[in-house]
């Protein structure tokens, strides 16, 4: 398992490398001259102009610009926002803990309807229950995490006054927020737990635990759930990055504070330092996420340890 | 491996799924593709008397801040928010199954190198790539498409390569090898037509996916830029009203949904279709 670990994480390097290159050309790829970017709207003087480069390193050749970039990287230096005059890595700091909530309630909301509904429309097959559930989870699907954030306002915030509408703070805060990117998780997560669970129970060691007349419960849980969750860890992994994407739109429709709300008004305001600080944030916390999945995987399937 | 037409239509026309989601798209479609015929009022005519008015018989779907009539801006903004989707699909798949052609065929090196540029664009959250995309390049129309198309790419790289390894070895790739077939050739006449049905069914809900995708950058104001109709940032401006005027933003979405929920339910059917083992 440990080899198997460390075989993972050797493989997350050429991708954290890629990462970081990504991010950096970010700033170099738009269109304009960077030094103008930097200085934002204030006109400059030739004199000021160059200073300005030599100050910036952007005289200096791409590869040297890169390294120091990557080193400052790793001494949590992640440059100073354009826009917003402040350490980039403390906005990001400040905005991270109201995300991770957000991400990590929907999560949990997403597993438990998901994972729940699949199971038992898979057991239901054939019924209507197997049906309504089928065709609500295809809605799920289809509605924008932002329309139904919308609709959610609209009805609880408005109409019946339970859940304030915007701002953070405790759990009536948390609730609508969570939920509405949840919802529209577990639908996703419903579907594929259905199809999975029927593609196992199809199989014949399910036939043999059955004949052998074991309980209903147990074939389920011990039999057919754990060979069910392969690929649903897969999809779970992937959904992950679904739900940073989600959090991003929540963040905005419940204006709450976070990094989503953070990306976004960076590129409004042209704070490309923050943008880019954001954009590299995100891309290594999902990273991470999916190296956790891929451990999972191993520790739920043993023939994967050993490829 | 191919199977004729008829036999698909037939199978297709047993699909409620299918059918359903069909019908309901060409619906959607025609009424968009229509809408300088049938939209009620101009997109951009406003009228200040009639601000935030609900919904009426003169407005069928009451009016915006502006007095301009929803009904009217959703047929238009449909055909943006439609276009994204498509033509934004239609680049990721092509892009997608020319290197995912290239990696399976060639291996190797090629394979090597476009499969490390799949991981890293996997390894980014797709609003956050863009995102990325439109802060970098700025938010055009084609930009957009850009940004919507580009976190889709993986898919069609993997499921293409992984067709292609299949069928590399087949007996009929090796006799179009051995006739002396260019490998241009072969990966286009011989391998691509076996690929199609697996892409059918990506292509038709990566549409969906692209939908969402792009109304809601256009919704976080990153898209396409009002007054220009669009469902997404038509939703944006229906959010300060949500108490007063819930209409201005419940109809965009509303649009959205439905389109996407076909879009859905038709590759659903597409799938059961294609499927050898479900019978219909």
């Amino acid at each position: 398992m440990s080899r198997y670990i460390t075989q993972r994480v050797i493989h997350l390097l050429p991708i954290l490398i890629g990462i970081s290159v990504v991010t950096f050309l970010m700033l170099h790829l738009i269109p304009g001259d960077p030094v103008l970017i930097f200085a934002g709207d204030k006109p400059l003087t030739e004199q000021r102009h160059e200073e300005l480069r030599h100050e910036l390193g952007l005289d200096r050749p791409l590869w040297a610009q890169y390294w120091t970039y990557v080193t400052g990287i790793a001494h949590g230096d992640l440059g100073v926002g354009l826009h917003s005059g402040r350490p980039v890595l403390d906005s990001i700091r400040e905005a991270a803990p109201a995300t991770a909530a957000l991400t990590l309630s929907a999560l949990g909301v997403a597993v438990v309807l998901g994972l729940g509904l699949g199971i038992a429309a898979a057991l239901a097959h054939g019924t209507w229950f197997d049906t309504v559930t089928m065709t609500i989870a295809i809605l799920g699907v289809s509605m924008p995490v932002f329309y139904l954030g919308l609709l959610m306002i609209i009805f609880f915030s408005f109409d019946l006054r339970w859940f304030p509408a915007t701002g953070q703070g405790g759990f009536s805060h948390l609730a609508m927020p969570a939920a509405a990117l949840g919802l529209v998780t577990s639908a996703v997560l419903a579907r594929l737990v259905r199809s999975s669970m029927l593609a196992v129970l199809r199989e014949d060691y399910v036939q043999t635990a059955r004949a052998k007349g074991l309980p209903r419960a147990i074939v389920v849980l011990r039999h057919a759930l754990k060979n069910a969750l392969i690929p649903i860890l897969t999809v779970l992994g992937l959904q992950l990055g679904a739900l940073l994407s989600g959090a991003v739109v929540t963040e905005t429709i419940f204006s709450r504070a976070g990094l989503g709300r953070l990306a976004v008004d960076a590129i409004l305001n042209r704070d490309y330092s923050l943008v880019q600080g954001a954009v590299l944030f995100s891309a290594l916390v999902y990273v991470i996420a999916n190296l956790l999945v891929d451990v999972a995987y191993a520790a739920v399937d043993p023939r994967i340890r050993y490829e | 491996m191919r199977r004729s037409p008829a036999l698909l239509a037939r199978r297709a026309s047993h699909s409620k799924n299918a059918l359903a989601g069909g019908a309901l798209l060409v619906l959607i479609g025609l009424a968009v593709v229509l809408a300088p015929l049938i939209s009620p009022y101009r997109p951009f005519a406003t009228n200040q008397r009639a601000g935030l008015a609900p919904v009426s018989a003169a407005h069928l779907m009451g009016t915006d801040r502006f007095g301009r009539d929803i009904f009217s801006r959703v047929l238009w903004g449909g055909r943006l928010s439609l276009l994204v989707g498509v033509v934004s699909v239609s680049l990721a798949a092509t892009a997608g199954v020319a290197l995912g052609l290239v990696a399976g065929y060639y291996g190797r090196t090629a394979d090597t190198v476009i499969m490390r540029f799949v991981d890293l664009l996997v390894s980014f959250p797709s609003i956050l790539l863009a995102l990325a995309v439109v802060a970098t390049l700025g938010s055009s129309l084609f930009n957009l498409m850009i940004a919507v198309g580009i976190s889709s790419v993986p898919n069609y790289v993997r499921v293409t390569r992984g067709m292609v390894l299949t069928l590399k070895e087949r007996e009929f790739v090796l006799a179009a090898r051995v006739a002396g077939c260019p490998p241009y050739r072969i990966m286009t006449r011989h391998i691509l037509p076996n690929v199609v049905s697996p892409l059918i069914v990506l292509t038709t809900l990566g549409t969906a996916g692209a939908i969402i995708t792009g109304s809601t950058l256009s919704f976080l104001g990153l898209g396409i830029q009002p007054p220009t109709p669009e469902w997404g940032n038509m939703l944006a401006d229906g959010r300060e009203f949500l108490g007063t005027a819930w209409w201005v933003a419940f109809f965009p979405g509303l649009a959205i949904m439905l389109a996407v929920f076909a879009i859905n339910l038709l590759g659903d059917g597409l799938h059961d279709v294609l499927d050898p083992h479900v019978r219909l």
